[in-house]
């Protein structure tokens, strides 16, 4: 797997983890689950630390994505772009090759992460 | 959320009777790696270290024996629920002192709007300590199913 893509993965997922750490409907099932949630200022020392482990183009391209569209890495399921459900070339849609290197979405720009 | 509709999101492939790891660290791996092998997600290392950080927020041990390590992840196309038992326990930092033989990991696409709830009813179950003593004695994963199946 393309070692850019797997950071962006990872990246991603932990915005949404920091979000998510500070909504109320999930502190109320946390609660529920007799479960508490702190220190999430270590959430922000390891995305700093992968920002840093992120070329600073592809990572402002990230950000731009993240704002414009709330995601910046779309999955790839049966071929088309969850982003905006573009069918994806032929020549991708084996998921080894996809996940291979760093490719963008022609449409919407996202990039593309074969589940 | 009914039990039949839970028990939808267990698969036999997703069910280990016994964990090899001893550790949390362990365990945490071994789950994520039975997601990779099969292919629930391409890399087992995205969700084993989203896993290991929002432990790293709290011990997601509810007490009682039981944990259910839980994160959103793009790496997962669905709603994925991995079940796994030690018989001897692994020490989870739970707040009871007591070591985790149920484990009940949950993973969800970021959007998925059936996460929140399932975790709800889940842990409503497991908080049921009769519940819990069957789980325990559990050997493959039709027993398993035949016991949630089961309950009213």
């Amino acid at each position: 797997m393309n070692e850019v893509l797997q950071k962006l993965v990872m990246l991603q997922d932990l915005d949404y983890l920091i979000v998510e750490v500070k909504s109320k409907d999930v502190k109320k099932v946390q609660k529920k689950m007799g479960l508490e949630i702190k220190g999430d200022e270590k959430l922000h020392d390891a995305k700093k630390a992968l920002e840093e482990a992120i070329p600073p183009r592809v990572l402002s391209r990230y950000h731009k994505l993240m704002e414009r569209f709330g995601r910046a890495i779309a999955p790839v399921v049966d071929s088309k772009c969850m982003g905006c459900y573009m069918t994806l070339p032929k020549r991708l849609s084996v998921k080894e090759l996809g996940n291979k290197e760093l490719r963008q979405c022609e449409r919407c720009g996202m990039y593309l992460y074969w589940v | 959320m009914k039990q039949n509709e839970l028990l939808s999101f267990f698969h036999k492939d997703l069910f280990i009777p016994e964990l090899g790891a001893s550790t949390k660290d362990g365990a945490l791996r071994e789950i994520a790696k039975c997601l990779e092998s099969s292919q629930k997600v391409y890399r087992a290392s995205i969700i084993y270290d989203l896993l290991k950080k929002r432990e790293g927020l709290g011990s997601t041990a509810i007490g009682g024996g039981v944990a259910v390590p839980h994160c959103r992840s793009i790496a997962v196309e669905k709603l994925t629920v991995l079940f796994a038992m030690k018989s001897k326990g692994i020490d989870f930092k739970s707040a009871d002192k007591k070591p985790v033989k149920l484990l009940f990991m949950v993973v969800a696409p970021p959007h998925d709007m059936q996460y929140l709830v399932f975790l709800g009813k889940l842990v409503e179950l497991l908080t049921d300590k009769k519940i819990k003593k069957i789980l325990l004695q559990v050997k493959s994963f039709e027993e398993f199913k035949s016991l949630i199946s089961g309950i009213k």
